[in-house]
């Protein structure tokens, strides 16, 4: 993947990681964590960096990236992130 | 690139109707029309983020779709700045031209290379479009869509910009609106105009008057 991509990666996952810690304060169960930073957060996210720098999709369209595509990758690459570290505690805790 | 038989609605408004209009390599086509008339809808339908009601668009005779239009055929110059703003310019630009080689048309730009160090939120309007319209007319695309490249623009950097796009002419194919009406005459090789929901070609300046663009003096 591109840098031009990780520039969008970024931009959009601190709104991300933003409303994860707001979770993380309120909540303190690892699982809800996880569950926020790959679906929930990630959802959030996208509907706040549409809301305030929606405009600048076509920074990437003209960029060669579509925005589905930028937005799907970004939800996987968080999805999986997520479920990896939660398949990780899981095996910690089960032993 | 051809547009044949385009027509538009937005709900139940008709904006654009059989729409027919072809652009190719050299080309600098100036569309006029007054506000609403269909001038960034038409942009839009060319660059694809509208879909036409009927009607096809063609690039190099193979029916337009995301893919072609991504795959770097179209730039399109919208009339908002849409560069991401929490950037230095000396980082932002690499993210479209990864190759140092690539980079230097752009940085070797005298008004580039004094703002390199700034973040793009910090230069001002008119400095921040004039990047965002270096970018894309350096980029590797067949045709450029400018939707009023001129607006906020100071006379210096108008004239680098009319200057670009001269230069730019032989390899690409531009399609420029603007109410700035005297830059894109001064640059315009064939002139269009939008009204009632159609394109008319304009073979005189005189006619933008006459068609009701222009006050009648």
């Amino acid at each position: 993947m591109s840098e031009l991509f990780f520039r969008y990666y970024r931009d959009v996952t601190k709104y991300n990681l933003l409303f994860t810690i707001f979770i993380s304060v309120i909540s303190q169960s690892p699982f809800a964590i996880l569950m926020s930073f790959g679906i929930a957060g990630n959802i959030f996210s996208f509907f706040i960096y549409r809301h305030f720098q929606s405009i600048e999709y076509y920074f990437y369209l003209n960029g060669g990236l579509s925005k589905n595509r930028i937005m799907l990758n970004t939800f996987l690459i968080n999805f999986l992130l997520s479920f990896t570290l939660f398949i990780v505690m899981w095996k910690i805790n089960w032993n | 690139m051809e547009l044949k038989t385009i027509t538009f609605f937005y709900g139940r408004e008709n904006i654009l109707s059989n729409i027919n209009l072809a652009c190719v390599t050299g080309d600098i086509i100036g569309i006029f029309g007054r506000n609403g008339s269909g001038k960034s809808t038409l942009l839009r339908l060319i660059f694809g983020t509208l879909k036409p009601k009927s009607g096809q668009i063609f690039l190099n005779d193979m029916p337009s779709n995301k893919n072609l239009v991504l795959n770097k055929y179209i730039a399109y110059h919208h009339e908002q700045i849409f560069l991401p703003q929490n950037i230095m310019v000396r980082n932002l630009i690499p993210l479209y031209f990864p190759k140092g080689s690539d980079q230097n048309n752009i940085f070797h730009d005298s008004r580039i290379s004094k703002m390199e160090r700034q973040k793009v939120k910090s230069l001002s309007p008119g400095e921040q479009k004039y990047l965002q319209f270096l970018l894309l007319v350096n980029l590797n695309h067949h045709f450029v869509l400018l939707d009023e490249p001129f607006t906020m623009m100071e006379p210096l950097l108008k004239n680098a910009m009319k200057e670009i796009i001269m230069e730019n002419r032989f390899r690409k194919g531009f399609i420029i609106t603007d109410h700035y009406y005297l830059d894109v005459l001064e640059v315009a090789t064939r002139k269009m105009m939008i009204k009632d929901n159609t394109v008319w070609p304009i073979f005189k300046d005189e006619e933008l008057a006459a068609s009701g663009y222009l006050p009648e003096r």
